[in-house]
């Protein structure tokens, strides 16, 4: 069971680090769709375009290797309560923005589909989260 | 209690320091190796005007625009294509597809009944569509003289509550 959920964790760190090389290569792009989700004010979009892929990287990296892991994994929890109460904003708001959750390309449009891909990362994330946490409390 | 929960809690705030710091420190040193560095803080609004006027073109954004709405001589055109137009619109907007701009403009734009001394407020789909300015561009050339652009498109709209038809 111990591997399985050690496995689980650096499987998310990848998802992770893959999430997160598409907006490294173009901070650009990936600024253009935070603004069109309409939710930060234009002065913020920048910092949080070239600042949030670098964090997912850590992320991603601490998941993978295990270091700070009860951060890490509290860190992608947090995230992705954050992308997905974002995604549902604009869901609710009509606007047909894409994720920008894997790539800043034009084929990642907002529809059920992201929203049961980024909800089953979700579950993973709050897995490991427990998981982690567990073993932590367990510790001597 | 409160000791035990301390001492729980802060190995924790520290793993999130740290990885923030790690972060932000990363994002901040490859930025600067990056040959043109992307500027922490852009005027995306003031962005959008500039790229307008370079098309000879004035920007208006949704707030303003719904002001405009039903004002004698203001057309709102909707540069999308007929089928994202058909299922929700700006409210008595005219649809004229991007591509119009390909063929006989002129022949479309009249078949719309536009005018060269209408108001016309052009919007396509969000902020990361450019049909608006393009289309905008081409009426513009094709001797229509006041035509402005809603860079933010029927996002923008729906955001500031606009009214809207055909809704899905």
């Amino acid at each position: 069971m111990r591997v399985f959920f050690v496995l689980l964790r650096m499987a998310l760190g990848l998802v992770f680090l893959f999430a997160a090389w598409d907006k490294i290569v173009d901070p650009m792009a990936f600024a253009k769709i935070i603004r069109n989700y309409q939710i930060l004010p234009d002065m913020a979009v920048s910092a949080v375009a070239l600042t949030l892929p670098w964090i997912e990287v850590v992320v991603g990296m601490c998941l993978l290797t295990g270091f700070v892991a009860r951060g890490a994994s509290l860190s992608a929890s947090l995230m992705m309560a954050v992308f997905l109460a974002a995604m549902a904003w604009a869901w609710h708001k009509g606007i047909a923005t894409q994720c920008g959750c894997f790539t800043t390309k034009a084929d990642d449009a907002i529809s059920q589909a992201t929203f049961i891909r980024d909800g089953s990362i979700m579950a993973v994330c709050l897995l490991v989260t427990l998981d982690v946490f567990l073993r932590a409390r367990r510790a001597p | 209690m409160a000791g035990v929960v301390t001492r729980r809690l802060a190995p924790l705030w520290l793993e999130l320091a740290v990885i923030v710091i790690l972060g932000v420190g990363l994002s901040v040193a490859m930025n600067m190796a990056r040959q043109e560095p992307v500027p922490w803080i852009v005027d995306f609004a003031a962005l959008d005007k500039r790229d307008a006027l370079r098309r000879g073109l004035e920007t208006i954004d949704p707030h303003a625009a719904v002001t405009m709405l039903g004002k004698p001589g203001v057309v709102f055109v909707d540069a999308r294509t007929a089928e994202e137009f058909s299922m929700h619109r700006v409210a008595g907007a005219k649809n004229l597809p991007q591509e119009a701009m390909y063929g006989d403009l002129d022949a479309a734009a009249g078949n719309l009944g536009l005018r060269a001394e209408d108001r016309i407020v052009v919007y396509c789909g969000n902020l990361l569509c450019d049909k608006s300015k393009e289309l905008g561009e081409a009426l513009r050339t094709a001797g229509f003289t006041f035509v402005t652009v809603m860079p933010e498109g029927f996002d923008g709209w729906l955001a500031v509550g606009g009214p809207t038809e055909g809704g899905a």
